[in-house]
């Protein structure tokens, strides 16, 4: 039923705006994005000789990505959506080609930390970059996963692009402001948590 | 708390240069503020590896049940309203054009290969005195429809009621473009009583099949059924030419 739902085509300017307006109907329009370029899947096998797995892995990517830019209002409708879409999958390609035949891993989509520190200087930088580094990643996911719903929810909204006021809206909240509190108060949360047990 | 509200601000603000600085000396003095941005970036890019992984498995889903229900297809491009309206347009231009040649051709066709198997050149008797009519008939076969037109018309000055000068000379005026001319020709050697054969008519209809103006096709055809129904001369070139003869 989802799927038969996902499947109608519709024009692109009303799966952007689905995609930007961060409501209920967002979740339906990237089933929708991924489902209509389904068949770049295929493109890629026959194109870059990968295996489904290597073709679904850099596809999947390139939705996120596209997904990502597209809440974030960076697609600037020069071209046509599927022009557009299919540039970033190209590249994906490109660069999971390099990935093959360095015998290095897969693509993986490393960009939030270093879109993050894009805001500070060089030598500010390395030092964040090293602590991070150091994080324990197991741990911190555990905790997360301790968490409690409500918390992790917050969270993820938020790390989804999400704004304080759309997660209003959509877990019902009374305001942006109770939401933010809220959620930092998560984060602080976690942070104690983790530390306790890191240090 | 008031550290983790001012890194999210940072974060997800606009920080101007001053702000950046700001920021930047305290990462510098201050390692535990240091700890706590590397915390806060840590932690949205695990937020966002977790996301990302989420809708992954939520893709293969889709991905498998497509392949299952195979639906994995290109679609077609969508043709907007003016383009087929322009496409049909285009399309009727092209039928039409199609249309109107293949029945000039059809019905041209037939005459053209006329002229060429039969109309090329005439008996001439062979004579110690060649008379004007026998000249200008050589000079006819001989390719010199001009000159041969010349000399017919010169016999018809003196003889008015020459059923043969009139007949070469309506071929040569057909033969050289002159259509009305050769029409009025014909038209002329209808009146000749007597004969046992006249092909006066079908020449007629040969001459509108040539000159192909508005209606002369429709009015060939008449001519056509004409020296069929009155077994004319040329009747049995007329029935077949009719039995082609395009809708």
């Amino acid at each position: 039923m989802r799927s038969d739902k996902a499947l109608t085509i519709s024009p692109d300017p009303e799966i952007i705006q689905n995609l930007r307006q961060n409501g209920p109907g967002r979740r339906l329009a990237e089933e929708e994005l991924f489902n209509r370029y389904m068949y770049f899947i295929r493109e890629g096998m026959i194109k870059y000789s990968f295996t489904e797995e290597d073709a679904f892995d850099v596809y999947s990517d390139t939705i996120l990505s596209a997904i990502e830019k597209l809440t974030a209002g960076l697609f600037e409708g020069r071209s046509s959506l599927k022009t557009w879409l299919y540039r970033i999958f190209h590249n994906k390609c490109v660069d999971q080609v390099r990935k093959i035949t360095t015998n290095k891993n897969k693509v993986h989509r490393t960009t939030t930390v270093s879109d993050m520190l894009m805001h500070l200087s060089d030598s500010a930088k390395s030092v964040i970059q090293k602590l991070v580094e150091r994080s324990d990643f197991d741990l911190l996911k555990k905790k997360l996963n301790e968490l409690g719903d409500n918390c992790r929810k917050l969270l993820m909204l938020f790390a989804d692009g999400y704004s304080d006021k759309e997660i209003a809206i959509s877990m019902e909240y009374k305001t942006a402001e109770v939401v933010k509190t809220s959620r930092l108060r998560c984060l602080e949360k976690l942070r104690q948590s983790y530390n306790l047990l890191k240090n | 708390m008031d550290s983790t509200e001012y890194i999210d601000g940072f974060f997800n603000g606009s920080p101007d240069d001053e702000q950046k600085k700001q920021f930047e000396r305290r990462i510098a003095s201050d390692p535990s503020f240091a700890e706590e941005v590397a915390f806060y970036i840590g932690t949205s890019s695990l937020l966002k590896g977790q996301l990302d992984q989420e809708k992954k498995l939520r893709f293969r889903e889709l991905f498998e049940q497509a392949k299952k229900d195979d639906r994995i297809v290109r679609p077609l491009r969508s043709i907007r309203p003016w383009r087929i309206s322009v496409a049909a347009a285009v399309l009727l231009m092209v039928a039409g054009l199609w249309w109107v040649f293949l029945r000039q051709t059809g019905t041209e066709q037939l005459a053209n290969e006329y002229i060429r198997q039969e109309l090329q050149t005439q008996g001439v008797k062979m004579s110690i005195h060649p008379d004007s009519m026998q000249t200008a008939l050589s000079a006819y076969n001989s390719g010199d429809l001009q000159g041969a037109l010349g000399q017919f018309e010169t016999i018809l000055r003196t003889d008015t009621a020459s059923f043969k000068a009139k007949q070469y000379a309506g071929l040569a005026c057909l033969r050289l473009g002159e259509y009305n001319k050769a029409l009025g020709y014909f038209t002329k050697m209808e009146t000749r009583p007597g004969l046992y054969t006249n092909p006066a008519v079908f020449y007629q209809a040969l001459t509108l099949m040539k000159r192909h103006q508005a209606g002369d096709e429709q009015n060939a055809r008449r001519h056509l059924q004409r020296v069929v129904d009155q077994d004319l001369g040329e009747k049995e070139t007329a029935a077949r030419w009719l039995k082609k003869w395009p809708q």
